[in-house]
């Protein structure tokens, strides 16, 4: 509050030296408040800017670094999944190759879980 | 204000007057005089150029089973230059020696050894994994540039090789579809000016928001990995029973011509394309579509497909076969030297007689049956999706200087022509399709910006009329039932022909060789498979009966089993 008092004290002090009317004063300082306004509101919006420009960047890069991630695992899984890998994992498990296959005639093979299509061909 | 200091006053207005215009001055001839100048200085050393490297399009099978994929890696660039123009070069150069070259597993001297070559910037490790990538990029040690990159990765190994072809550091696809689709693979670099700081770091707002390089198109392949693996440990397993050199073997869908298999031995593993360049950079060449061989009697079946089409023949037409025949003043003798009397057509195809397919040839006349020929595509490519086909080569009397008569006879057991091992299943495949000649493809689908776009069938020609093509598959199917046991699949009815061919070396043939080979579909009911075989030089026997025949029969069976095909023929009616 002191500080506040010295500084009124200050400016009141200048004005009476300076002898200005106290309408022009007035419209100084509006001019100056405007200024600190706009220079404010620049200083806030370049900011922000630069802040979210960086945080696209970081983002960007987060993406790229996940996109190479995916492709890693990606290779992995296909690679641990791969036919020869499956067929060895199979054989250690005890699964043997199918050397005789017997195919079962089913009459009505059911293309479609729609239940009108399964009641039409049991039903025609 | 007091009389001397008026004159002190002047003297440092006048001072700053002075220091004012000298300012004034730098500012004018800076700004001004020499603006190019600076703005260019400033350019240069705030401005790069950042270039994104697209994803390579990845290469999937039919199931989708990753066969070519990419992974993430780093190499470190070191610019010697920097390093002396740096204003503690010792000191870069003890961190390179300290932290750098251990991290990137070279010794301080090895490392010191690489950058003392002719080029300033050197390329000093690559291969480097993510975890390390990013440990040397967070050091910002002066010099060092790490560069991320994609590599390509074969996670199946040399599965389908041959089809698949290579990547190499080019970066460039060779071979293969690799070779074939490089540029919808490899899509489009993009490289944009930026504003960095120190440490390179774009500056905000110099990133265009569109900084970013689509992947290259994903290609989804007419090949099922598991018909794959079958036919590849087939074919291995043929080659040491058979002692062959090398061998092929395509499986091919006879309606769409979508290609479910094909593979080649010797092969090689994609992954490792670097030893095998320095070792034997012939694996590289896929033999079923850029080699070319005579395919001896498998041809017998174009040369009766024309008979029958044009009414020369039917099924039941017979003729005399004598042992030998004489055209052109050359004499054509059958493979056992023998007459075997009045033979019908389905006779003469068991049988694999070469005097009653010379005898065809010769009753069809030399224009009818050099049209059948093209007509089935020989002599030209197929135009299947893969890089360095070969188009083979038939002699027709247009070529005066190198037909001659006697031509006529032997091209119709498939002496004297020069074929792919994929012309020939494709033109079977005409015999399977009711007559219908498609375009052998491998790329089902091309995925490119989320949109996918399927191959479609398409039908290059109609070489014979649909009755023509049941016929001669009835006639095949008996054929192969009365004489090729080794052939038969249990519970399918399979139509098919045997090859036995010389091989043909500058100035005759290389005695006592031979290539193997079978084609055969089935259920010939209504085929879904063609397979079509191929062993060179077997050593057990020359025969394509004894050697190709049963590869065929092994890998019939389980490929019917393993994609579904349900059988046409009561077990044991064909046995």
């Amino acid at each position: 509050m002191i500080s506040m008092n010295r500084l009124t004290e200050w400016i009141d002090h200048g004005l009476k030296r300076a002898r200005w009317p106290t309408s022009r004063a007035a419209r100084v300082a509006l001019i100056v408040s405007l200024g600190l306004l706009l220079v404010g509101v620049y200083l806030v919006q370049s900011s922000q800017i630069v802040m979210s420009t960086r945080h696209v960047e970081s983002l960007r890069q987060e993406l790229t670094e996940l996109r190479r991630e995916n492709a890693l695992r990606l290779a992995s899984i296909s690679e641990l999944a791969s036919v020869v890998k499956l067929l060895e994992r199979a054989k250690a498990l005890g699964f043997q190759p199918a050397d005789v296959v017997e195919f079962i005639v089913v009459p009505i093979v059911l293309h479609d879980d729609a239940p009108s299509l399964r009641e039409g061909y049991l039903n025609p | 204000m007091h009389a001397t200091a008026r004159p002190r006053l002047t003297v440092i207005i006048a001072l700053m007057v002075l220091l004012g215009g000298v300012v004034l001055a730098q500012l004018v001839r800076l700004q001004v005089i020499e603006h190019e100048r600076w703005i260019g200085n400033a350019h240069v050393q705030q401005t790069g150029v950042r270039e994104i490297e697209p994803e390579r399009g990845r290469i999937w099978d039919r199931n989708g089973v990753l066969l070519a994929g990419n992974e993430p890696r780093f190499a470190v660039w070191i610019d010697r230059r920097t390093i002396e123009s740096s204003q503690r070069p010792d000191e870069v150069w003890g961190v390179l020696a300290r932290d750098v070259a251990p991290l990137i597993g070279l010794t301080p001297q090895q490392l010191r050894d690489k950058l003392s070559g002719e080029y300033p910037r050197v390329k000093v490790k690559a291969d480097l994994s993510e975890a390390i990538g990013h440990q040397l990029a967070g050091m910002h040690v002066p010099a060092v540039e790490v560069v991320p990159y994609w590599k390509r990765v074969y996670p199946q190994g040399s599965l389908a090789a041959s089809v698949l072809g290579f990547y190499n550091e080019e970066p460039v696809g060779y071979y293969g579809v690799e070779g074939y689709y490089q540029a919808p693979l490899a899509g489009e670099k993009r490289s944009f000016f930026i504003d960095h700081d120190v440490w390179q770091d774009p500056l905000p707002l110099s990133v265009p928001p569109d900084a970013y390089a689509p992947p290259g198109a994903d290609l989804v392949l007419t090949i099922d990995s598991v018909a794959q693996m079958v036919i590849e440990e087939e074919l291995a397993r043929a080659l040491e029973t058979t002692g062959a050199e090398a061998g092929a073997i395509i499986v091919m869908d006879p309606r769409t011509g979508e290609i479910l298999a094909m593979a080649n031995a010797p092969t090689f593993d994609p992954n490792q394309y670097t030893e095998t360049a320095s070792t034997d950079p012939k694996r590289f060449v896929n033999p079923a579509v850029s080699e070319v061989y005579e395919p001896g009697s498998v041809f017998k079946i174009i040369t009766l497909a024309a008979a029958l089409d044009s009414g020369a023949v039917t099924p039941d037409t017979t003729y005399y076969d004598t042992a030998c025949l004489e055209i052109g003043g050359q004499s054509l003798c059958n493979w056992d030297r023998k007459d075997h009397g009045v033979v019908s057509m389905v006779d003469m195809m068991a049988k694999s007689l070469n005097v009653g397919a010379a005898t065809l040839s010769v009753r069809l006349g030399a224009a009818t049956f050099y049209n059948y020929v093209q007509a089935f595509g020989f002599g030209r490519l197929t135009g299947v999706d893969l890089q360095a086909e070969t188009p083979g080569h038939v002699r027709t009397p247009a070529d005066v200087t190198t037909w001659y008569e006697s031509d006529l006879g032997t091209n119709a057991f498939g002496q004297g022509v020069s074929v792919t091992p994929l012309q020939m299943i494709t033109a079977v495949a005409a015999v399977a399709n009711e007559g219908r000649l498609v375009r052998p493809h491998l790329v089902k689908t091309i995925i490119e910006d989320n949109r996918s776009r399927e191959a479609q069938v398409v039908e290059i020609g109609q070489p014979i009329r649909p009755e023509t093509a049941r016929t001669l598959t009835r006639v095949l199917v008996e054929a192969l039932e009365r004489e090729v046991p080794q052939a038969q699949v249990p519970g399918y009815s399979v139509a098919g022909k045997t090859g036995t061919a010389q091989i043909p070396i500058p100035g005759g043939y290389d005695d006592p060789w031979t290539i193997g080979s079978f084609v055969g579909y089935g259920p010939a009911s209504h085929p879904q498979l063609i397979i079509l075989v191929r062993l060179d030089r077997p050593k057990t026997s020359p025969w394509g009966s004894d050697t190709a025949a049963p590869v065929f029969k092994q890998v019939a069976t389980r490929l019917f089993n393993v994609l579904g095909i349900a059988p046409d023929s009561p077990v044991g009616s064909n046995q």
